[in-house]
């Protein structure tokens, strides 16, 4: 407890000392803390100008998407493909640029293109994000694979399904591969696995009963031949 | 110990703490430590962002003002489960937390310039097609919001649909499932059916006394009757009070000057403004000299309207000279409003601060209804002042009922031991759900079965039957629930049981038959369909064409259905598949529930991905 005593020349030298051993090394802490702060925010802020810079270029999209298509005129079409590709373009990497991708492909399906269709949806897919977009992108690049009748492609896309909420999605496609390939007690397998995902979830089920109804002899045919 | 505190608030840690708290206080603000202690739970949060009771509430309140809406004058509040409507409401609001949270999850943004322009298009807030601020304000005020909140409503409900629109819309079908829906949709199938009809069966059918006496022990719950009262009740009619109500002079001279002051509360005011805010680009200062320079300028005669549309910030207002019309006092915040009350007719104001930045306003004329002269008015001021009157003592009166039914046990002492003019009635018996006369009202009801009433055998507080009525009940006669005897019931049980049992004997008929046919051997008269599909079977019963679209695709192929009339048996004849193009309608239709599919799956997911945490309630 001696140090308690001190006279008022000893403390400014301890003072004096003190700084001399730790003041660079507090500087910089606080150099960094601040410069870390105040980038961060500037990175935020900057991350959400070009959100609502690209959101106000996909709210065009959106305006003119949801047109009857029968009130669409080719000029309309023309500019939704302009502006998806502008999306895709201007802020590669974000939900709208994906958002973009997807459009362009409904309207590659649109005018029969299923090959431009097919390379959009690849890219999507690629870009290997795990989330929703991707996995819709890769069960709508599944089912267009069936249309260009690469079936073993199609199959691989659609072989397990990402997450659970997919799973009517995946299996019905799945069932389409596996019906399209000849195989039919697995299309009859993969049909009611859809089915019975979508009833838990509510999703209407007709076209999937349909489907297995109309695979009722699979099971003779199969075991016919 | 003073001086150990005092060596130890000199340590290091001490320090250093202090030091945290300095610069958390300099950086963020007093509210980053306050908020820590104030962690009052939500009732639910959705991945970290919570759920207010506010919101709840105003959900259920704009329920219920549809539900009066829809039912008008039949509306009565009791009728609906308020719990129910909590809850609904809640689930509501998590969805919706849900799809804004994920929205924002996935890198979701909206602009301020596409709400600020969802605003001026929308046609809610339009008049003769033009943005009106009156109209914007009305409608706000209708559904309790206020403008931030309102863009905030409008913010989420941009970003929830551009996900909506980016995950469903972009789906459509391919042709190869258009064609095989197409096909299935489109397939015909021959076949022969027959119905073996219950009905027919029944005379075949005798029952047993037996068979009916276990089927009512069986099923004794079923039989209950309901549980009734009946109550006795006085009631306190608001028109029984003898009204020698005398009115002097003075109680009239003090209402009109009342009517009067009144009166002048109603004056409107017609306000132009300009509104000049404080943000980024301008402070406090600088805003304040822009508006005492505007406020100058139209002073001395430079056109509002045109200063209105070059300066002011209100983008409701600008176009239209800054009109804001004509408003009663309180119609705006506090300092605007005593600006607004204290000016002359055609001034234009100094610069006044309110929350929302400087406005400039210029009174543009004042309306004032005229007033009636003190004999005009005579008449409608004394009956005011009689109702009034009436009223309070009706109040009287019935604070006394409730005092005396807290008082008394049953309804003949309340009678005897008040002077109110009361008359002891009875009531027929009713139950929970049911009821004639004084029974009618749901009110009544409820408190007849509440467990003071009931159980405890007291007198019920003051029920409000209506704004003139009131109403005291106790409990006169109490039937319990019990079964009905087997008398009572036997006719019910005897049709029941036959239709059970010729249901049965109706599927074994069925099964016989198509033993019979597997055999080969069947002479039953059959009904042919043809070319039925999926969805149009012409007379055969939907049951059963389902049944035999789900038959494999040869001729000869037999199954069973249950059907309303009883069981029904079917042979597959011939099944005709041929392409059909899809026309633009049902393609249109197919291409929609892709879509709807797509989207309705990115919303399970977005929920499954949630952390939602609802709390007690």
């Amino acid at each position: 407890m001696s140090e308690e005593i001190r006279t008022e020349e000893e403390q400014v030298e301890a003072i004096k000392n003190w700084w001399n051993e730790n003041g660079k090394s507090l500087i910089v802490t606080v150099v960094v803390v601040l410069g870390g702060y105040f980038g961060w925010n500037g990175y935020q802020e900057q991350q959400r100008t070009q959100g609502e810079a690209a959101s106000s270029v996909y709210q065009q999209l959106v305006n003119k998407a949801t047109k009857p298509v029968t009130e669409q005129t080719e000029d309309d079409k023309l500019e939704l493909e302009t502006v998806a590709a502008q999306l895709k373009e201007e802020f590669p990497g974000s939900l709208y640029a994906k958002f973009g991708g997807l459009y362009l492909a409904k309207f590659a399906i649109e005018a029969n293109d299923f090959e431009g269709a097919a390379a959009e949806l690849q890219s999507l897919v690629d870009a290997g994000d795990k989330g929703p977009i991707t996995y819709l992108a890769q069960v709508r690049l599944a089912r267009v694979f069936i249309q260009l009748e690469k079936l073993d492609e199609a199959l691989a896309l659609v072989k397990t399904t990402p997450e659970a909420s997919f799973t009517t999605q995946y299996e019905e496609t799945k069932g389409d591969v596996l019906f399209a390939k000849g195989e039919l007690t697995a299309a009859l397998t993969a049909y009611q696995a859809a089915r019975a995902s979508a009833t838990a979830l509510g999703i209407n089920t007709q076209v999937l009963q349909r489907k297995i109804d109309d695979l009722a002899g699979a099971k003779l045919a199969n075991t016919d031949a | 110990m003073l001086q150990n505190i005092r060596d130890n608030s000199q340590g290091t840690i001490a320090k250093i703490i202090v030091g945290f708290i300095i610069i958390t206080f300099a950086l963020f603000g007093i509210e980053s430590i306050v908020a820590l202690g104030n962690s009052e739970s939500a009732p639910a949060t959705v991945n970290g962002s919570d759920i207010q009771e506010v919101e709840i509430l105003r959900l259920v309140e704009m329920q219920k003002n549809r539900f009066r809406q829809q039912f008008g004058e039949n509306y009565d509040e009791s009728l609906f489960n308020e719990g129910f409507l909590r809850q609904s409401a809640l689930e509501q609001l998590i969805e919706q937390k849900v799809a804004v949270t994920q929205a924002r999850e996935l890198g979701g943004y909206v602009s301020t310039q596409s709400i600020d322009s969802a605003i001026l298009s929308a046609p809610e807030f339009q008049q003769d097609g033009q943005f009106s601020s009156d109209r914007f304000k009305m409608v706000l005020r209708r559904s309790a919001l206020t403008p931030l909140a309102y863009r905030a409503v409008l913010e989420e409900q941009a970003l929830v649909a551009q996900v909506q629109l980016g995950t469903g819309l972009t789906d459509t079908a391919l042709p190869y499932e258009v064609k095989r829906q197409q096909a299935l949709k489109t397939e015909q199938r021959d076949y022969e059916y027959v119905i073996f009809a219950a009905a027919d069966l029944k005379k075949d059918i005798e029952l047993s006394d037996d068979d009916i006496q276990a089927f009512y022990d069986a099923n004794k719950q079923r039989y209950q009757t309901e549980e009734k009262v009946a109550v006795n009740y006085v009631v306190l009619n608001k028109s029984d009070i003898k009204s020698d109500i005398q009115v002097d002079e003075e109680e009239i001279e003090q209402s009109y000057q009342d009517y009067l002051d009144q009166l002048g509360d109603t004056e409107e005011r017609k306000a132009s403004h300009i509104l000049i805010e404080v943000n980024d680009d301008r402070n406090d200062d600088a805003a304040a000299a822009l508006a005492q320079q505007l406020s100058s300028k139209a002073s001395s005669g430079e056109d509002f309207a045109v200063l209105a549309k070059e300066y002011s910030d209100d983008i409701g207002s600008k176009n239209v000279g800054g009109d804001l019309g004509y408003n009663t006092r309180g119609g705006f915040v506090v300092e605007f409003d005593d600006a607004l009350f204290d000016m002359l007719e055609g001034q234009v104001s100094e610069p006044v601060k309110t929350e929302f930045g400087y406005h400039v306003i210029k009174l543009d004329s004042i309306r004032k209804p005229v007033a009636l002269s003190l004999a005009e008015k005579r008449d409608d001021l004394v009956s005011e002042i009689k109702s009034s009157q009436l009223t309070e003592m009706f109040a009287e009166q019935s604070e006394a009922l409730a005092a005396a039914a807290f008082e008394n046990d049953n309804i003949e002492n309340l009678v005897a031991n008040t002077d109110l003019g009361l008359v002891a009635q009875t009531s027929n018996m009713f139950s929970r759900n049911q009821g004639a006369g004084i029974a009618l009202n749901p009110a009544i009801r409820v408190a007849a079965f509440d467990e003071k009433v009931l159980a405890d055998r007291e007198l019920s507080d003051v029920i409000e039957v209506s704004a003139d009525q009131v109403v005291v009940i106790g409990l006169s006669k109490h039937a319990e629930p019990a079964v009905k005897p087997l008398a009572d019931v036997k006719t019910v049980i005897e049709a029941q049981l036959l239709t059970e049992k010729a249901n049965a004997l109706a599927a074994e008929k069925a099964e016989a038959l198509v033993a019979d046919i597997a055999m080969g051997s069947s002479s039953i008269a059959w009904v042919s369909v043809n070319a039925a599909t999926y969805s149009d079977a012409g007379e055969a019963p939907v049951e059963l064409n389902k049944a035999v679209f789900a038959l494999p695709k040869q001729s000869g192929e037999v199954t069973s259905a249950k059907v309303a009339a009883g069981q029904a048996v079917a042979r597959l004849k011939a099944v005709t598949q041929e392409d059909v193009t899809a026309s633009a309608e049902e393609q249109a239709t197919i291409n929609q529930a892709k879509a709807n599919e797509s989207f309705y799956v990115y919303r399970q997911w977005a929920k499954a991905n949630s952390d939602i945490e609802r709390s007690g309630s």
